[in-house]
């Protein structure tokens, strides 16, 4: 014959309600936290997909910054590029002035003088700085001019390598331009000039008191004036193609971002409706529960002896 | 009528005996391991049939029998079984979940993705100091993680070590309690009431035994109890009927913790039992265990794979990397004799060639002495003390002849950034290299470091021009002397600390240069490297998705291990329900009983002032 032991009776409903609330305990913990993982034991596939989005998250963050870098320094460089395509027209509209005949030697060493002003504008802008004092045109050498006097005193590209490389997802990009590639080069071979030599060769050819020699000399300048013009502008093109590219990947970034937290919240997030619906429910049984324990452990035959 | 007065008397004392059984009964209700006491009532033998007795023919009276106990043997075994089961998996629980929240509040996998991030930071600024220094710090707490971790699971791996001591100490404080339980059953006759509380005993020791370990019961007819350890017929008998009992121990093994059987004489190696705490201890033992191997494993594969990518560059200053982790360690264990509690201060300077043995501290009227385990070099002084260049500083309250031991330790505990500056940081390449801006074609050059090729006499800077014949040369700019020719195949070229890769379609006349990283390069070669080795596949993925896979795998187990418990305690509550439905005690029940059973005592009371009514009606007729 099997009966009901009072003790054992006791502790089970006791562990029946201890078990309730455990639940309630661990809903509430979800509501609290607004997740429905809060640790691997939770649910382990999840927590680890999880942990890779999140990482995937905030690796996109860090590349964000890099390409915020990358375009302070393409802007400032096209800043500067800007500004120095100015110096060069001016120099143009100069050189075409200085051409005339009929100009008096004076008013030639005025504008000899205007060219030294703009030679001196251009030399330093041709060291601007970026906001880490990297310089813009110097390549990876950014701690030193970018030119600056060789052996012969000639001004010449100090520099070297190229600027820092961006890697997005993947693709490696470049992040400045490099003083030869705005500027031009000196090369005898060719008989081509950097802006430097242009600007001295100018202010030279201006001061020539010989006629004749100054109008080969000034025709000279302004053929090399117009190439410069062309590579600058070239220059210019090249850094805004760049920045244009780090504008799509800033864009670009922002949608993956937008879809991995979606990922994420549906991994991770409680759907809070039914976790309050639970909740009620579990309340309601518990508060049953007790009142059902608290009616029949007060049925006792003992009562009713006398 | 002197036999219905005899009659009567024993039914009164029957039914004494009885109502003093329920009495007990309702007394012991709440009694853990009480059994309830039942009581049969017999017919009286047959009496004489002398003329003051009663006749042969008459009634036989009532005598109370041997008070016995309700059990059920097998629902009693598997109750035991059913808590042993239980028993196994909250203790499994309870040190998994102390792994787990180990393992997740160390927070190591956001230490090294922050590590990862912050070369990616470092990579847009490559001359920033403060970038340098955020990114030395993170390798700080990268590092200071993983050590962490190490020394955690450690301690976890000896606390559970400790505990699992504990619990075979009980477990053979339990199994010599039940041979003495034996013995006495053995001396004791049954029925009675010391022989009940002795079986009683016996079996609240079985169901302590059982919580502990598994085991297999086999009762007498005198009710000792043969105990097996685990079960089937060649199980190892841990208590037997007569004799004393076997002890068990914990000690290491090839798989881990491992169960020993009489360990001062035979040491034999026994399985795993199937349930109880002890076996919950070792399985937890071994997964912390295996846990320990991967986040050494880890750490190893993390700082090998930085410190060479470090070394492969060239830091502010224009010099070759070095490397950026320590990677051995002392971890400091105290001797178990000592006295005093005086707290060891190591530090270990950087380079220092550790012994491979450890060392050995020791306290003594002298002063303190550190000398390598292998006794090879010592050196005694009054505080600080320094050898090998591990440097220990003891603390006060430290008694003549306490011991410390400094083991060597490797894996993550061992883990520690080393102490180099910001300007000291390899962000970029040692060589770089750069295109005349007047090449026509669209060629450019990859450079890999590499310090064993030696293609031709390192003489940076070197120019590689394209000759006529579509070749590379490469010449000394300083002095223009032709160092190398070699065909653009696409195959690598051997430099001078370098290889180098063409791509794209060089064009006769192009030229490009390759100069020595110098001092305050903004060149991030290096450290935009540090992202392969982020995304490198090695056992198990990379390292971060290999720390991953192990938390998921800490994080399952657990939750294997609570799904089983759920599945335990139920069949736990339920079986010991249903022992409990035969030895427990009802108190509706013992009311109904005690009803009875007053009700029958009264009337057993009457039928002796029957008697006695009739006694005196005979004496009445007498006169």
């Amino acid at each position: 014959m099997t009966q009901i032991n009072t003790r054992a009776h006791h502790g089970a409903a006791v562990q029946r309600m201890t078990d309730l609330s455990a639940q309630v305990d661990a809903v509430q913990a979800q509501i609290t936290t607004t997740k429905r993982v809060n640790t691997p034991a939770d649910d382990p596939v999840a927590f680890t997909r999880a942990a890779t989005l999140r990482r995937a998250d905030i690796a996109g963050e860090a590349t964000a910054r890099g390409i915020d870098a990358a375009s302070r320094r393409l802007t400032a460089t096209d800043v500067a590029l800007e500004s120095i395509t100015g110096l060069v027209q001016r120099a143009r509209e100069l050189a075409l002035f200085g051409n005339n005949g009929t100009l008096a030697p004076a008013d030639r060493a005025t504008i000899a003088t205007e060219v030294g002003e703009l030679a001196r504008q251009f030399a330093g802008l041709a060291d601007s700085r970026g906001s880490d004092g990297e310089r813009l045109f110097g390549g990876a050498a950014a701690n030193a001019p970018a030119y600056a006097p060789d052996a012969a005193g000639v001004m010449a590209w100090a520099g070297a390598g190229t600027a820092p490389i961006l890697v997005v997802g993947g693709a490696r990009l470049a992040t400045g331009i490099e003083g030869p590639d705005a500027f031009g080069r000196n090369d005898a071979a060719t008989g081509d000039d950097d802006l430097f030599a242009t600007f001295a060769s100018f202010a030279a050819a201006l001061n020539e008191p010989d006629a004749a020699i100054r109008e080969t000399a000034l025709a000279a300048t302004l053929g090399q004036i117009d190439a410069h013009v062309g590579r600058l502008a070239d220059a210019r093109a090249s850094a805004g193609a760049r920045l244009a590219r780090l504008d799509g990947e800033t864009e670009r970034l922002a949608r993956t971002s937008l879809a991995t937290r979606a990922d994420l919240s549906k991994l991770e997030d409680l759907d809070m409706a039914e976790a309050i619906a639970r909740i009620q429910r579990l309340i309601t049984v518990i508060e049953a529960t007790q009142g059902a324990f608290v009616k029949t452990s007060n049925l006792s035959l003992w009562d009713l002896l006398r | 009528m002197s036999d219905l007065l005899s009659i009567g008397a024993a039914g009164v004392r029957a039914y004494q005996a009885a109502l003093s059984v329920t009495g007990d009964n309702v007394a012991n209700a709440d009694t853990e391991g009480y059994v309830r006491r039942t009581v049969k009532l017999a017919t009286g033998p047959a009496g004489a049939g002398t003329p003051l007795s009663r006749d042969r023919s008459g009634g036989a009276g009532v005598l109370s029998g041997p008070i016995g106990r309700a059990t059920d043997a097998l629902r009693l075994n598997a109750a035991r079984n059913a808590a042993g089961d239980a028993a196994r998996f909250e203790a499994r629980a309870d040190w998994q979940l102390r792994l787990q929240s180990l393992v997740t509040s160390s927070d190591l996998d956001g230490r090294i993705g922050g590590f990862f991030d912050a070369a990616s930071d470092l990579a847009s600024a490559p001359t920033s100091t403060a970038a340098r220094a955020i990114f030395l710090d993170r390798a700080g707490q990268a590092a200071s993680s993983f050590s962490g971790l190490g020394a955690g699971l450690l301690a976890l791996s000896r606390d559970i070590a400790a505990a699992a001591d504990t619990t075979t100490g009980e477990v053979n404080a339990i199994t010599a309690a039940l041979a003495g339980v034996n013995d006495e059953l053995r001396r004791t006759q049954a029925g009675g009431n010391a022989a009940n509380g002795l079986l009683d005993t016996r079996d609240k020791l079985l169901a302590q035994l059982a919580d502990r370990i598994r085991i297999d019961v086999t009762i007498s007819d005198r009710g000792t109890a043969t105990v097996r350890l685990g079960g089937g017929g060649g199980a190892p008998v841990l208590v037997p009927d007569k004799g004393s009992a076997v002890r068990i121990a914990v000690q290491d093994g090839p798989s881990g913790a491992e169960l020993v059987l009489d360990p001062t004489h035979r040491a034999e190696i026994v399985r795993l039992p199937a349930s109880g705490t002890l076996t919950g201890l070792l399985e937890a033992a071994r997964q912390v265990t295996a846990a320990r191997a991967e986040i050494d494993a880890l750490a190893g594969r993390f700082a090998a794979a930085l410190n060479a990518q470090a070394v492969a560059g060239s830091d502010a200053l224009g010099d070759p990397g070095t490397p950026l982790f320590n990677t051995e360690g002392l971890s400091v264990r105290p001797g178990l004799a000592n006295a005093g509690s005086a707290g060891i201060d190591v530090t270990i300077a950087d380079g220092a060639a550790l012994a491979a043995g450890g060392y050995r501290l020791l306290k003594d009227a002298a002063g303190w002495t550190l000398a390598r385990a292998d006794g090879s070099a010592s050196i005694t002084g009054p505080g600080a003390i320094t050898l090998d260049g591990v440097t220990v500083r003891p603390g006060a309250g430290a008694r003549d002849g306490d011991g410390w031991f400094l083991d060597p330790a490797g894996g993550a505990i061992g883990l520690s950034l080393r102490p180099i500056g910001p300007e000291r940081l390899a962000v970029a390449d040692r060589f770089i290299s750069d295109a005349d801006a007047g090449n026509a074609g669209d060629g450019a050059i990859r450079l890999d470091t590499d310090p064993a090729a030696a293609g031709f006499a390192a003489q940076a800077p070197y120019r590689v021009t394209v000759n006529a014949a579509g070749d590379a040369e490469i010449t000394d700019i300083a002095t223009g002397t032709l160092l190398l020719t070699a065909a653009i195949d696409g195959s690598r070229i051997i430099g001078a600390g370098f290889g180098i890769t063409f791509t794209g379609t060089p064009v006769a006349g192009d030229s490009f240069r390759i100069l020595a990283t110098g001092a305050g390069s903004s060149d991030n070669g290096n450290i935009l490297k540090f992202g392969d080795v982020r995304a490198a596949i090695g056992p198990g993925g990379s390292i971060e998705a290999s720390l991953d896979a192990s938390i998921a795998r800490i994080g399952s187990g657990l939750a294997e291990t609570d799904r089983l418990k759920a599945t335990a305690l139920a069949v736990k509550s339920d079986t010991a329900l249903a022992a409990d439905a035969i030895s427990g005690v009802d108190l509706d029940r013992e009311a109904a009983e005690l009803t009875r059973l007053q009700t029958a005592y009264r009337a057993n009371a009457q039928v002796i002032a029957a008697a006695r009514d009739l006694f005196d009606t005979l004496l009445g007729i007498a006169q």
